[in-house]
């Protein structure tokens, strides 16, 4: 059973942990995260109901990812859309090379 | 070939064809390679006539006929690099210091096309690289020409930590600095065709985007004035398809970096200079520091398979000189920008670094000998084929004169009684060996004059510091000389005989000092060799060993030289009192200031425990997550959704970090 002070302590965990989560995800806490956090805590009081054996941390969290969009949604691109081009090498001739090789097959042969 | 260059000029509206720039291709082009031809001529004449005297007293057998040639190839390669030296001291009197700010004055960019700037990576440490990404972004934007330029990473990164940790470093530049749409980053899955095939890969997806693509190194930084005036000079002259600055060496924390940025420094300037006088749009092509114009490039410069069978592959190696014979060919022009400032890069810290970095050089020079008999390049191009070739060769070559000296002075008396028996012969000897030394240190005397007339000895702490700098260069270069000749000569043979070069990562800026375990490991076979060497000559041949005591004596102390030369705490020291002082360290330009800060601010970010920061930080996980598998995700999940006293210590100790810096 827990005690009241360890639940109040419990509760201040998720929502220390909610905040931190936003913070690190938004890079700053404004009204609009604040409003998460209470809307997480609120949901998970729900889920407490429930789920009593469950930890507030757990309950809140879980609760937030629910309230985030999906985790790609807002990521910038890694690369600006292909615009596929050829690079081909052009005829190269090593007439010396060409020259020396066959006449060391020749000497070679004989 | 005359068509499509039309066809750039025509896409490119408020420019004129011509050549603004005020290096373009000079009137009188041909008389200054015929002086320059002339010199090296006559300089080598004298110096092989009097050798030729020498070696014909005693006759001409086949020993003295081969040194003789030998002579006249390494005699000219001598010359050369004095002739540079010379006419580049000539013209550099008439100089203005400085061409990159003056250009940067004008603030209208919007004229100016977009340009990539593509940094290629490959397993390096990925704070620095970012941190000089940042910089120039930052100096750009600052400018108000951020919108003008887009940035490439292209990463062949094989190390899986690494490719994480670039992807995140890449996510947080572009979160913070707002940059997306204007900093991309790219990971090629399979490293083909190692740099060249990540530049190709890039230019088969995005290079026709752009007019031009400015080529960095993973260690390049350039100012954003020198961003600038590279395109405009471009843009001014639509004959050029290459433009090549000349970088100065930075943030040099060993002794052995910080010599090199002395002499890159101080005697870089005039051969340079030199280089320029008489090559003009003939120049050479570095690979880095320098910008491209893309449609010709992707036109004609894809590198071709190489003839013939080869351990390291049938891909020219050392794609950038390949790229400027190819321009070349086209018709297209390659100049060395060697009067704009504000271009760096890094050099090896230690000497095994730079030996590394020189192994790849010379398997790749090697394999350009096709190329420089290959149809349709001119001369010239044939000229950096052969130089860069020659300038690894020189140093088997010169240890067979060593040998064949060696053994003019063990044959029994009467049959060669040696040069150093009849004293006039080797006054005469002297005299040459005198001749050859004036050759090999003049140019650094007339850099040094140059300095000390021009008032940059004052960008150097004084000129007496910058004098006694100059001496302790001078010392510890012949000192290192002879370990370059024993493992260039190494280098050669290996490749001779087909042994592969593999790419592994280099260790940049000040990211190590080589342990005296490491010189052990590194340079013990050399020492070994000295040993022989100095007891063989110093017993069957006591007059020739006084001749070779300089070049034993760098084979003998290769472990102490090697391992106290790239010595970090040497190193700090070294900078502390001010030897091999540069003006980057005296008066920093506010690029290289600015990369100390964000240096230390990407170090803090993407330090060892990318994984856990990975994992744990939502933003980056979001990125991450695109890389790693939906288990990592869950793990992300399973984290911030366990109670404190549940979590294991590191993600405990983790979790209030994030807590606390954010």
């Amino acid at each position: 059973m827990n005690h009241p002070s360890h639940l109040a302590q419990k509760w201040n965990e998720a929502q220390r942990r909610a905040e931190a989560y936003l913070r690190a995800l938004r890079g700053g806490f404004g009204p609009g995260e604040r409003q998460l956090v209470v809307s997480a805590i609120a949901s998970a009081r729900g889920q407490l109901q429930l789920n009593y054996e469950e930890h507030p941390v757990t309950l809140v969290m879980e609760a937030l990812f629910g309230f985030l969009p999906a985790a790609a949604a807002g990521m910038p691109a890694m690369t600006p859309p292909i615009q596929r081009a050829t690079m081909l090498p052009e005829p190269m001739e090593f007439p010396v090379h060409d020259w020396l090789r066959g006449f060391f097959r020749r000497v070679g042969g004989k | 070939m005359d068509s499509f260059r039309s066809r750039v000029a025509e896409s490119t509206p408020g420019y004129a064809d011509i050549a603004g720039w005020t290096h373009a291709v000079s009137e009188d082009k041909h008389e200054r390679r015929w002086a320059f031809m002339f010199l090296i001529g006559l300089l080598t004449l004298m110096a092989t006539a009097f050798e030729a005297s020498l070696l014909g007293a005693e006759g001409w057998t086949p020993v003295n006929i081969a040194l003789l040639v030998l002579f006249l190839l390494l005699f000219t390669h001598v010359a050369i690099g004095f002739c540079q030296a010379f006419f580049g001291f000539l013209v550099s009197i008439d100089r203005a210091p400085a061409a990159a700010a003056q250009e940067s004055e004008e603030q209208e960019f919007q004229t100016l096309p977009v340009t990539a700037v593509v940094v290629p990576i490959f397993n390096e440490e990925v704070a620095p690289v970012f941190a000089r990404l940042q910089v120039m972004h930052d100096a750009l934007r600052s400018l108000g020409a951020v919108e003008r330029f887009q940035f490439f990473v292209l990463s062949d990164s094989t190390d899986p930590a690494k490719a994480l940790a670039e992807r995140l470093a890449w996510a947080r530049f572009v979160e913070e600095s707002g940059s997306a749409g204007h900093v991309f980053y790219r990971r090629r899955a399979l490293p083909l065709n190692r740099k060249s095939g990540n530049i190709a890969d890039f230019c088969r997806r995005w290079g026709s985007k752009y007019r031009y693509m400015i080529c960095l190194d993973a260690d390049s930084l350039m100012s954003a004035a020198t961003l600038i005036a590279l395109v405009r000079r471009m843009e001014r002259n639509h004959r050029i398809g290459i433009l090549q600055t000349v970088p100065q060496a930075i943030n040099g924390a060993t002794i052995w970096s910080r010599l090199q940025q002395f002499s890159m420094s101080l005697y870089g300037p005039i051969f340079a200079a030199g280089a320029n006088f008489w090559q003009q749009e003939e120049s050479n092509f570095w690979g880095h520091n320098a910008i491209v114009r893309l449609a010709p490039f992707m036109q004609h410069c894809a590198l071709p398979e190489l003839p013939g069978r080869s351990a390291i592959g049938r891909r020219p190696m050392s794609h950038d000189f390949v790229e400027a014979a190819l321009m070349r060919r086209a018709g297209w022009e390659v100049h060395l920008a060697d009067d704009l400032r504000g271009s760096y890069e890094e050099t090896p810290p230690t000497v095994i670094e730079h030996l590394k970095r020189d192994r790849r050089w010379c398997q790749g020079n090697l394999q350009h000998w096709p190329l420089a008999l290959a149809r349709g390049f001119q001369p010239m191009t044939r000229f950096h084929f052969l130089h860069g070739i020659f300038s690894f060769v020189a140093s088997p070559l010169l240890l067979l004169v060593l040998v064949l000296g060696f053994y003019k002075n063990l044959a029994p008396a009467g049959e060669s009684d040696g040069v150093f028996a009849d004293a006039a012969r080797a006054q005469t000897a002297l005299v040459l060996f005198g001749f050859t030394m004036l050759l090999l240190l003049l140019p650094k005397f007339l850099a040094l004059g140059l300095a000390l007339w021009s008032g940059r000895a004052r960008e150097f702490g004084g000129a007496a510091k910058m004098i006694a700098n100059a001496g302790a260069e001078i010392i510890c270069s012949a000192l290192v000389a002879p370990v370059f000749l024993y493992f260039h000569a190494k280098f050669v043979l290996f490749s001779l005989l087909g042994k592969k070069v593999e790419w592994h990562a280099q260790q940049r800026g000040c990211a190590g000092g080589v342990a005296w375990q490491e010189a052990r490991e590194g340079f013990g076979l050399t020492t070994l060799f000295g040993i022989v060497v100095s007891a063989l000559t110093c017993w069957l041949t006591p007059e020739y060993f006084l001749w070779l005591l300089p070049i034993m004596l760098g084979w003998l102390l290769a472990i102490p030289l090697a391992a106290l030369l790239g010595d970090r705490e040497l190193g700090r020291a070294a900078q502390r009192i001010g030897l091999f002082l540069v003006p980057s360290e005296l008066h920093p330009a506010s690029e290289v200031r600015a990369l100390a800060r964000a240096e230390r601010r990407h170090d803090l970010r993407t330090g060892s425990e990318v994984a856990i920061v990975a994992l744990l930080d939502p933003k980056l996980h979001q990125v991450a997550s695109c890389l790693t598998s939906s288990a990592a995700s869950d793990f992300h999940r399973r984290i911030w959704v366990t109670p404190e006293a549940d979590l294991p210590k590191t993600w405990r100790r983790a979790l209030a970090q994030l807590s606390g810096t954010t």
